[in-house]
C-alpha cells in the first residue's frame, strides 16, 4: 500500500488487534483477562465499521456516519457484555476460589 | 498542508501504542500491568478514531471503554485475585504455540483480503459528527438505538441477580 | 370325523398329566389308557373312510391347515389315513393301550403322572409321525418320538447309566436325523424348483418321482443320494448296522416302555419312512441292494449277540435289532408290505416278551440277570406259557404269527436272492439258539431263582399279555401263503398304496421255504435245550474253549467300545488310566487345540475388532470434551479458519 494513511491500513491495524484479542482469549489463563481479549476484540471491529465509514462516504449518502452509529452500539454492548460476563465471573470466583478457567472444568465429559 | 505528514505520523504513532499495547497485554503475567496495557490500547484507538474524523466516537470510546469498561475490569482484579502476580500467565504448552500459529496464519489470510480489494477511498473529513449521529439514532437507527438501553437494563438488572448472595438461607 | 382326534387326545393328555392336573396313580394311570383307547376308537372309526374312496385307492385325507411360510408360499398340513397308516395307527394304540394298562400294574412310582405324560407324548408323537402327510410334519413326530424316547428311558433320572443312556439314544438318534434333513431339504429343493411348490407331501413326491431320476453326483442318481440319506435317518431310528448302539443301552429304561417304543412303535418308524418312500428306494438298484445288506448284516449281528448276553432285556434288544433288520431287508428288496406285516407281527410278539420278561423281573426282585434265575415255571405259569408263545412266533413255527411274516421275506429272498436268503436263514438258527436260551435258562433248571414268595401276576399286568398272545394266533392269518387259497386279507389292503406281489405262488416253492426255515429253527432249539435245560453251564464252558470267541460276542464285537473310543472325548478327572488310549486322545487334543485357537482369535478376534472401532474413536472423541473452555474454543477458531481458508483459497479463486 502506498500511503500509511489509508483504509488498507485501518483495516490491518483491525485485523491485527482481532487476531491479538483472539490469541488472548484462547491463550490465556485468568478469565479477567479473556475479558480483556474480547473487549479488544469488539474494538477491533469497531475500527473496522469507522474506518469503512470515514474513507467510504459516498456509499451511502445521507448517512455517512452509519458506521460511527454501529461503532457506539459496539461500545454500549461491549460495556454491557463485559458488566455480565465480570458478574458471573465473580460469582464462579464465589464458587471455586479461583479464575484459573482451567480449573474450571465442570462441563468435562 | 502539514496536515497531511502530520497525519501519516501520528496515524504511525497512535497504531504503533495501540499494536505494542495490545501485545503486551498478552506478555504481561501481571494483571495489573496486562489492564495498563489495555488502556493504553483504547486510548490509541480513541486517538485513531479522532484522527479519522469520528471526533464523538473517539470521546466517548475514553469515556466509555477507557473509563468504563476498564474500570470494572480492574474492580473484578482487585475482587478475585488474592495476589495479581502470576495469575495472569498464559498456558506453557504446545497449544500456545499452535493457537498464536493458527493466529497468524488467520492474520494472513485476511492481510490477503484485504489487500487484494480494489478500494476506492475518500480522505476523511473532518467536520463534527454529533449532528449526524444524533439524527440518525433518531430516525434509521431508532429501534436498535431504544433497544440497547432495553439490553443495558436487561444487563444490569442480569449481572445484579447473578451476583446476589442468597440471603434466604 | 376328524382325524386329528387321533393325536390331540393323547397329546392334550400328556400335557394335562405334566402339569399335575391329575395326580393320584389310579387317576393319572386310567386318563392316560382310557386317551390312548380313545386313540383307538377313533381310528377303527375311520375305518369305514377307508374303503369307501373307491378309485382314489382306499385313501382319506383331512387337510387340517396352510401354513403360510412367504406371501405366496404355502405348505398345507394335513394328515393322511391310508393302508399304511391305518395299520401303524392301530398297532401303535392298541398295543399302546395295552401297555398303558401294563403300566398300572407293573411301576411303583411315587408318583405317576410323568409317567404316564410321557407314554402318552410318546403315543401322540407317534400317530403324527405316521399319520402326517407332509414329510415336513412328519419330521415333528419323528423328533417328537426321539423326545420323548430320551424322557423315558432316563426316566430314573437320578442315576447317572440311565442319563447317558437316554443321551446315548437321543444323540444317535439325531444323527440319524442328520440324513433325514438333508433328503427332506434336497427333495424340497428339486420339487421347488420343478413346480413351484413348496410341499413334502408324499402323494406329490410320489407322482413326480421321475424327476429323481436326474444324475446327481458323478454316477449317483439324484434318487440314489436321497435314498442314501434317508436310509441314514432310518438306520438311526430303527437301530441298524452303523447306529445300532443305542438300543441296548436304552434297555435301562422301565420294562414297558421298552415294550412300547423298542419293540412296537418307535424302532419300527424307519420302517414306516422306507415304505412310505418307497419310491425312493425303487428307483435306484445300489440303494436297494444298500438297504438289504445293511439289513442283512444287522439280523446277523443282532442275532449271534443275543446267544451270549445275560440280561434278559438286552437280549431281547439284540433280538429287536435283530428283527429290525429283517424288517429292513424285506424293504431293500421291495417287499414292503412284507416288511410293514412283519413290523405288526414283531409288535405284538416283542411286545409279549418284554411284558413277560417284565413280570420275570418283577417276580425276581428286580434282577435282570439270567444266570441268577431258573425254575420259574412254576412261580409263573401263565407267563411261562404267553412266553413259550412270544418264542415260537419269533423264530417263526406255524400257526403263529410270526411264522407268515417271517416265511414271507424268506420266500421272497429264496426266489431273488439266494445268497443273501442264506444269510437270513442262519439267521434264524441263531435267532432261535438266544430266544430258547433265554427261555430255558429262566423258566427252567433246578436251581431256584431268588424270588418274591407272595408274587401273584397283578391282573393289569396279565390282561395284556393274554390280549397279545391272543392276537398272536390270530394275526398270523392276514396274510396267507397264497397256496391255501384263503383271502389275502393285509396283501390286497396294502395293494392300495404299495407295490405288493399278489398271489400266485408256486405251491411248491412255497412249502420248501417254510419247511426249511422250521427245520433251522427246531436244530436251534434243539441245541438250546440240550444246553441249557439245566442250567448256564454251557456258556462257562464254551467260555473256557473257545474264550477268544466268547468274549467277542458277548461284548457285542467290541463295536461299542469302538465307538466309546473313537467318537467320545472324555473327562480328564474320571477317566480311567488304564483304559488310555493316548493316540486317539491325542489326536482328539490336537483338533481341539487347533479348534479353540480359531475360536478365540479369528471368531472372538472378529468380534472384538468390531467392538475395538467404536470405543477406540469414542475415546479420541472423549478427548475433546475435556471440559476446558479454551480447548472448546480452540476447536471452533480452526474450524471456522478452515472453513474460511476454504471459501477464500478455492471458491472465491474459482470464482475469479
Amino acid at each position: 500500500m502506498p500511503a500509511l494513511f489509508s483504509l488498507q491500513s485501518y483495516l490491518l491495524l483491525s485485523a491485527m488487534l482481532f487476531v491479538i484479542g483472539l490469541i488472548i482469549v484462547l491463550t490465556k489463563n485468568n478469565a479477567i483477562q479473556i475479558i480483556m481479549g474480547i473487549e479488544l476484540i469488539f474494538n477491533a471491529a469497531a475500527i473496522n465499521f469507522v474506518a469503512f465509514s470515514c474513507f467510504r462516504p459516498h456509499l451511502l449518502d445521507t448517512l455517512q456516519m452509519s458506521g460511527q452509529v454501529i461503532a457506539i452500539f459496539v461500545i454500549v454492548v461491549a460495556a454491557a457484555d463485559a458488566c455480565a460476563a465480570l458478574a458471573i465471573i465473580l460469582s464462579l470466583f464465589r464458587v471455586f476460589k479461583t479464575t484459573r478457567i482451567q480449573n474450571i472444568n465442570r462441563l468435562k465429559g | 498542508m502539514f496536515s497531511e505528514e502530520i497525519r501519516t505520523m501520528v496515524f504511525f504513532g497512535a497504531g504503533m501504542m495501540t499494536l505494542i499495547s495490545a501485545v503486551l497485554i498478552i506478555f504481561f503475567n501481571n494483571l495489573l500491568h496486562s489492564a495498563v496495557a489495555l488502556f493504553f490500547t483504547l486510548v490509541g484507538i480513541a486517538i485513531l478514531y479522532i484522527l479519522l474524523g469520528a471526533d464523538f466516537l473517539g470521546i466517548s470510546q475514553v469515556l466509555v471503554y477507557a473509563g468504563g469498561v476498564l474500570v470494572l475490569i480492574i474492580f473484578g482484579i482487585f475482587l478475585t485475585t488474592p495476589h495479581v502476580d502470576e495469575l495472569g500467565s498464559a498456558r506453557k504448552s504446545i497449544a500456545t504455540w499452535i493457537t498464536i500459529g493458527f493466529g497468524f496464519l488467520l492474520f494472513r489470510l485476511l492481510a490477503k483480503m484485504i489487500l487484494q480489494m480494489p478500494w476506492v477511498t475518500k480522505i476523511p473529513q473532518s467536520r463534527p459528527t454529533i449532528n449526524s449521529i444524533g439524527n440518525l439514532f433518531l430516525s434509521k437507527y431508532l429501534l436498535p438505538f431504544e433497544l440497547i438501553s432495553v439490553v443495558l437494563l436487561f444487563v444490569l438488572i442480569g449481572s445484579i441477580l447473578i451476583i446476589r448472595k442468597d440471603l434466604r438461607r | 370325523m376328524y382325524l386329528f382326534y387321533i393325536i390331540i387326545l393323547p397329546l392334550i393328555t400328556a400335557v394335562l398329566l405334566r402339569w399335575h392336573v391329575f395326580d393320584n396313580k389310579k387317576s393319572a394311570g386310567v386318563i392316560a389308557c382310557c386317551s390312548v383307547l380313545g386313540s383307538f376308537v377313533v381310528v377303527l372309526l375311520h375305518t369305514r373312510y377307508l374303503f369307501m374312496a373307491g378309485d382314489s385307492g382306499a385313501m382319506y385325507f383331512e387337510k387340517l391347515w396352510e401354513w403360510k411360510i412367504l406371501p405366496d408360499v404355502t405348505m398345507p398340513f394335513g394328515l393322511r389315513l391310508d393302508a399304511i397308516s391305518y395299520v401303524m395307527c392301530l398297532l401303535v394304540t392298541f398295543v399302546g393301550f395295552l401297555i398303558h394298562v401294563y403300566s398300572l400294574g407293573y411301576m411303583k412310582l411315587k408318583e405317576y403322572s410323568r409317567y404316564f405324560s410321557y407314554l402318552n407324548l410318546f403315543v401322540a408323537m407317534m400317530l403324527l409321525l405316521v399319520l402326517s402327510d407332509q414329510l415336513l410334519f412328519m419330521f415333528i413326530g419323528w423328533e417328537g418320538v426321539g423326545l420323548s424316547s430320551f424322557l423315558l428311558i432316563g426316566f430314573y433320572h437320578q442315576s447317572h447309566k440311565n442319563m447317558n443312556a437316554a443321551k446315548k439314544a437321543f444323540i444317535v438318534n439325531r444323527i440319524g436325523d442328520l440324513g433325514l434333513l438333508l433328503a427332506m431339504i434336497l427333495l424340497l429343493a428339486i420339487y421347488f424348483l420343478e413346480s413351484g411348490q413348496f410341499s413334502l407331501s408324499v402323494l406329490t413326491l410320489e407322482t413326480k418321482a421321475s424327476l429323481l431320476q436326474a444324475p446327481g453326483i458323478g454316477d449317483f442318481t439324484l434318487i440314489g443320494i436321497v435314498g442314501v440319506l434317508l436310509f441314514f435317518g432310518v438306520c438311526g431310528k430303527s437301530a441298524q448296522m452303523p447306529l445300532y448302539m443305542w438300543l441296548p443301552d436304552a434297555m435301562a429304561g422301565p420294562t414297558p416302555v421298552s415294550a412300547l417304543m423298542h419293540a412296537a412303535s418307535m424302532v419300527t418308524a424307519g420302517i414306516y419312512l422306507m415304505s412310505r418312500m418307497h419310491f425312493i428306494f425303487d428307483g435306484s438298484v445300489f440303494v436297494s441292494h444298500l438297504v438289504m445288506w445293511v439289513g442283512v448284516i444287522t439280523a446277523l449281528f443282532g442275532s449271534t449277540v443275543a446267544i451270549f448276553q445275560r440280561d434278559i432285556k438286552k437280549i431281547l434288544a439284540f433280538s429287536t435289532i435283530s428283527q429290525l433288520g429283517y424288517m429292513t431287508l424285506a424293504c431293500g428288496i421291495g417287499a414292503y408290505g412284507v416288511a410293514l406285516f412283519h413290523v405288526l407281527t414283531h409288535g405284538v410278539f416283542k411286545a409279549l416278551l418284554f411284558l413277560s420278561a417284565g413280570d420275570v423281573i418283577k417276580a425276581c426282585k428286580g434282577n435282570q440277570d439270567i444266570y441268577l434265575m431258573g425254575n420259574l415255571r412254576h412261580k409263573l405259569p401263565r407267563t411261562h406259557v404267553m412266553f413259550w408263545m412270544g418264542a415260537l412266533s419269533l423264530v417263526g413255527i406255524f400257526p403263529l404269527a410270526g411264522y407268515f411274516s417271517k416265511d414271507l421275506i424268506l420266500f421272497h429272498l429264496f426266489t431273488n436272492h439266494f445268497g443273501v436268503y442264506l444269510l437270513a436263514l442262519l439267521g434264524v438258527f441263531f435267532t432261535s439258539c438266544y430266544i430258547f436260551r433265554l427261555l430255558y435258562l429262566v423258566f427252567y433248571g433246578n436251581r431256584q431263582a431268588d424270588t418274591n414268595q407272595e408274587y401273584r401276576t397283578p391282573i393289569t399286568m396279565l390282561f395284556p399279555m393274554v390280549i397279545l398272545s391272543i392276537l398272536l394266533l390270530m394275526l398270523g392269518w392276514l396274510w396267507v401263503p397264497s397256496f391255501l387259497h384263503l383271502p389275502e386279507v393285509l396283501p390286497e389292503f396294502f395293494a392300495t398304496v404299495l407295490p405288493v406281489e399278489l398271489g400266485h405262488h408256486l405251491v411248491f416253492k412255497e412249502l420248501i421255504v417254510g419247511l426249511i426255515s422250521t427245520v433251522f429253527a427246531a436244530t436251534g432249539f434243539f441245541l438250546a435245550r440240550k444246553f441249557f435245560l439245566y442250567g448256564p453251564k454251557a456258556d462257562f464252558w464254551i467260555a473256557k474253549r473257545y474264550p477268544r470267541f466268547y468274549r467277542l460276542l458277548s461284548h457285542q464285537y467290541y463295536l461299542d467300545e469302538l465307538y466309546y473310543k473313537a467318537f467320545v472325548f472324555e473327562n480328564h478327572d474320571d477317566r480311567d488310566p488304564n483304559e488310555d488310549n493316548a493316540f486317539t486322545n491325542s489326536v482328539l487334543h490336537v483338533v481341539a487345540v487347533f479348534k479353540g485357537l480359531i475360536d478365540r482369535y479369528f471368531i472372538d478376534g472378529l468380534v472384538h475388532w468390531f467392538a475395538w472401532i467404536p470405543m477406540f474413536l469414542g475415546s479420541v472423541y472423549a478427548k475433546i470434551q475435556n471440559g476446558q473452555i479454551q480447548s472448546y474454543l480452540r476447536w471452533i477458531t480452526m474450524g471456522s479458519l478452515i472453513s474460511l481458508l476454504y471459501w477464500f483459497l478455492w471458491i472465491s479463486k474459482a470464482g475469479q
